[in-house]
């Protein structure tokens, strides 16, 4: 294994896995290449099938790959198993494990033992998580009795229990309401926050999560990474220009939309249809220009010929491309849609 | 498992019973192919093997291993045993079946809110749904028959006595679907472990029945309510019918005529409370929000 | 955004990392035996938290000691029979434990996603069934203790034992045969990839019938010999009626000598088939995907 290798947190080189089912061989994963560096929080984007969760078992040792070799802090996940184990932890979404007849407490006691805690550090280590996850006035419920939410965010107590300095979450959101996902997400940073090189992998089929919590994404489809990077870096990828969106309350009778493109600088011009109500109540609107430059330094003039022909200027902002337009360039269709596909399949 | 069963059909407000009997005949009919559906995974090799086979010939197995202790067995006191064992096949099928047909909807299937709307249109469905469980657990009870025969059990010459199997038959079918739910409406009120209730029941009736040995070894005063049962005369007239001999002791001393007359007033009580008591427990368990709720943690 | 890359030599952090797994012979063995306790805990608090579910597990044993009570009483027999009879149950209260809390138990993990969650962390397998099979034991006893009660109760039943260590001894070979044997089946449940109940249900009356529970072996032939060799429910009940009822200690098949003997190796071997039906499982389920986590 070559030096720069053994010190990423994952590293993962040509890694395949082919299901052998019913139907005859499934190719979940097709030569996956993969380089996390610690204290990342590293993205796996994907729609459903894409290969997501198989990437993350094999990661977890909890599955073989068929081709390729993976190691965690260069700890081999084939080989080293046992070793690999200690200090990495895991969370399924939608996973609702545990005795039903065991308190909250009880459970995640339990879970510090096989994590190898010395007992009362162990318990100490529940006590701590059960505060920081505000589920210390359940800390004596049975898990049977537990919501949905409140399983899940024990589901990420038991998973810091043993500090691990991989975590491995696959899709941890799944079926949280808002608050509670993001109650989830402000306690996955603060837990890497806490300890510098602590690691996060995680996969989601949603775009925004991906987009705010990773520090590098990959999107992978069919088993394949089709692309990966910073999320800025995704977003330029499609688009080279900027676009600026420019609010005016309406567009001057002596300006046409012919006359703005044909400005310095000015790639396109079109209307938004997104107009709204003003606010204010004045019972005007807002009428939203999409303005594609070559460089930022153009706006000057589209500003200054809407001024001249008496537009009043409400707002100006820079338009950044969502994940949603890379993935739908990368995949050819949007992220929700392959997921019906998917699922009518 | 997918389940076609057409169209839901329309929801009706709360309403008595009678009035509604065409629509009732209707969905006994589609409950019961809903049933057949849903009981389908009796075809199972491994379930068939499991519970509609091996279970029932290991228990008559171990009773007559049991009895052996006591000397070697003749044939008619494996007759006995034969046919109770049999017909208790039948008579647990029935006793548990609407109360698990009634859990399965409200935990598995989700059906109960969205297809059935009134207590009264549960009734058939219970009804049609214990009927199916007893008619597949009327396969074990051929089986347990024929192991029966080839340990040398003397069926009745010339076949079964058909009219008094075609009397008793029903009657006694009808008894124990009528009792199972009765057990369904208590039980479906129960929060809590209401999967084995009617098992302790049926387990009850089964010491009490006369079912594998004669009602005079219980003690004084349960033996009398092993004669008020129905159930202990059913299978004492299905003796009758299919080995052509009557049992020893009290079972034995009660005419056949009388044994029907209580089968058949036994059947009527029955029938006359256990669609009320029904009825009123879905709407108590209905009140209490348990029909849409999960026991299952 | 990228949090703390930088503020740290990965080398440093490598090296720290390796060392930080890197335990001892010393640590391994506590870590194990933490684990056993620690997964035996929810068997042994679970009676106590459920009282319905230790009033069922009461009531179905005590209906069917009833039944074959009464069916001896209908023959006739000698009443040290019912004294034989209500001992079994007892006792087989072990084995059904062992069928469904042992045999099916690893199934049920898997489609709860606890076993999931046992694969990925550094405890073994072993370890697990380990915490299971002494928590499901200790969790019977109050259980067998019960049954024993109310049927002496019912039934009037008495019993002379001339020698209780030598009772003692035959109990904990049996239930420890039992549950080592239960830890080839959670295995062999898993691997069958049946359904857990059908499976369950085929271990329970049929082996009733086959372990002598009610009436010796002796009766079943051949087919009772050789139960005498793998079930273990057969000489632990054949052993228990000679020790517990003098009056039937003719009836016993083999000397209780031997068929503890027989135990002690019944324990040891299904212990080895198990752990390597364990180590079997993990390999299989890692590699072909199926066996530990639920297809979803
Ligand atoms: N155990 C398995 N056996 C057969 N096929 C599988 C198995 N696990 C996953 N697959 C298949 O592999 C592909 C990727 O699955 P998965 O990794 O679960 O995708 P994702 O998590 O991105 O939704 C899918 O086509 C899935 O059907
Ligand atoms: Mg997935």
């Amino acid at each position: 294994m070559s030096e720069s290798a053994s010190h990423a947190a994952v590293h993962a080189s040509d890694i395949g896995r082919v299901f052998q089912a019913k139907g005859g061989p499934v190719t979940a994963l097709d030569s996956i290449d993969l380089r996390v560096e610690p204290g990342e929080l590293f993205g796996v984007l994907g729609p459903n099938g894409a290969g997501k969760s198989t990437l993350i078992k094999i990661l977890s040792t909890l599955l073989l790959p068929t081709s390729g070799a993976a190691s965690i802090f260069g700890l081999d996940v084939v080989t080293e198993t046992a070793r690999v184990r200690r200090i990495m932890n895991l969370v399924a979404g939608g996973d609702f494990s545990g005795y039903g007849l065991l308190t909250v407490r009880e459970q995640l006691a339990m879970f510090a033992q096989f994590y190898g805690l010395p007992y009362r550090e162990g318990i100490a280590k529940v006590d701590a998580q059960l505060a920081s996850f505000g589920l210390d006035e359940i800390r004596d419920r049975k898990i049977s009795a537990l919501s949905t939410g409140q399983r899940q965010k024990l589901n990420f107590a038991r998973s810091f229990l043993n500090d691990p300095w991989i975590l491995f979450l696959d899709e941890p959101t799944i079926g949280l309401d808002v608050s509670a996902a993001r109650d989830v997400r402000d306690r996955v940073r603060a837990f890497q926050a806490e300890q510098p090189g602590r690691t996060v992998l995680l996969t989601t089929h949603y775009m925004a999560e991906a987009d705010e919590m990773c520090d590098r994404i990959a999107i992978v489809n069919h088993g394949r990474i089709l692309a990966q990077g910073t999320p800025t870096e995704l977003k330029r990828m499609v688009q080279k220009d900027t676009l600026f969106i420019v609010g005016i309350d309406e567009l001057p009778a002596t300006i046409s939309m012919d006359s703005l493109r044909a400005l310095p600088g000015v790639l396109s011009v079109a209307e938004r249809d997104d107009v709204t109500d003003d606010v204010s109540g004045v019972g005007t609107q807002t009428v939203r220009l999409a303005v594609g430059l070559r460089e930022d330094g153009a706006l000057g003039g589209v500003i200054s010929a809407l001024a001249a022909g008496g537009a009043h200027l409400r707002e100006i902002s820079k338009s950044e491309p969502t994940l949603e337009e890379v993935f739908v360039q990368l995949v050819g269709r949007g992220i929700s849609e392959s997921d019906i596909a998917i699922d009518g399949a | 498992m997918p389940i076609n069963v057409g169209a839901p059909p329309a929801v009706r407000p709360f309403g008595p019973l009678r009035g509604a009997a065409a629509d009732a005949a209707r969905s006994l009919v589609a409950s019961a192919r809903l049933a057949w559906a849903i009981e389908g995974n009796w075809a199972e090799p491994l379930y068939l093997a499991a519970f509609l086979i091996v279970r029932p010939l290991a228990f008559l197995g171990l009773f007559l291993a049991v009895l052996s202790i006591g000397g070697a067995l003749n044939v008619s006191t494996i007759g006995f045993v034969v046919i109770g064992q049999a017909v208790f096949q039948i008579v647990s099928a029935a006793l548990e079946g609407p109360t698990h047909a009634l859990l399965d909807d409200r935990e598995r299937y989700r059906t109960i809110r969205y297809i059935f709307a009134t207590p009264s249109s549960l009734l058939p469905v219970s009804v049609g749904r214990s009927l199916v469980k007893a008619i597949i657990a009327g396969f074990s009870a051929l089986i347990v028959i024929g192991a029966g025969v080839l340990l040398g059990v003397p069926m009745r010459a010339g076949g079964p006595d058909l009219v008094l199997l075609l009397t008793v038959l029903p009657l006694g079918l009808l008894s124990v679907v009528g009792l199972g739910i009765v057990l369904g409406g208590v039980c479906v009120q129960l929060r809590n472990d209401a999967w084995a209730y009617p098992q302790a029941v049926s387990s009850t009736v089964f010491l009490l029945c006369g079912a594998i040995f004669p009602p005079e070894v219980l003690p004084g005063p349960v033996q009398s309510l092993a004669s008020v049962l129905p159930i202990t005369w059913w299978i004492e007239g299905l003796r009758r019918a299919l080995l052509g001999t009557t049992s020893p002791g009290i079972l034995g001393a009660m005419p056949t005529s009388e044994l029907i007359l209580i089968l058949a007033a036994g059947t009527a009580v029955i029938w006359l409370f256990s669609p009320r008591l029904f009825i009123a427990g879905i709407d108590r368990a209905r009140e209490k929000g348990y029909l849409d709720r999960n026991t299952a943690s | 955004m990228v949090h703390s890359v930088t503020t740290r030599d990965p080398a440093e952090l490598i090296g720290r990392i390796h060392r930080e797994t890197n335990w001892g012979f010393g640590r391994r063995t506590r870590h194990a035996l933490a684990s056993v306790i620690a997964r035996a805990y929810p068997r042994v608090i679970g009676a106590a938290r459920e009282p319905s579910w230790l009033f069922f597990d009461l009531v179905f044993p005590i209906l069917g000691m009833c039944s074959i009570v009464f069916l001896l009483r209908s023959r006739g027999v000698d009443e040290a029979w019912i004294g034989s009879t209500i001992l079994a149950t007892a006792l087989l209260s072990f084995w059904i434990s062992v069928v469904w809390m042992m045999g099916a138990q690893f199934h049920w993990e898997r489609d709860s996603g606890n076993l999931l969650l046992y694969i990925t962390a550094p405890v073994g397998l072993g370890s697990i069934a380990l915490g299971m099979a002494i928590g499901g034991a200790l969790g019977v006893v109050i259980r067998a203790v019960i049954i024993t009660l109310a049927g002496v109760l019912l039934f009037g039943a008495k019993y002379q034992v001339a020698d209780p260590l030598l009772l003692m001894l035959v109990i904990v070979a049996g239930v420890a045969a039992m549950y080592s044997l239960g830890v080839c089946l959670s295995s062999v449940f898993l691997i069958s990839g049946r359904e857990a109940d059908h499976l369950g249900s085929l271990l329970n009356e049929p082996m009733q019938l086959l372990g002598g529970v009610y009436a010796p072996v002796r009766s079943m032939g051949t087919v009772g010999v050789v139960a005498l060799g793998i079930l273990p429910l057969a000489p632990a009940i054949d052993a228990l009626r000679q020790v517990a009822v003098p009056q039937l200690a003719t009836t016993g098949i083999l000397p209780v000598g031997i068929e503890l003997v027989i135990l002690v190796v019944m324990t040891i071997i299904f212990g080895v088939i198990g752990r390597s039906l364990l180590s079997y499982i993990e390999r299989v389920g890692r590699s072909g995907g199926r066996l530990l986590a639920r297809a979803d």
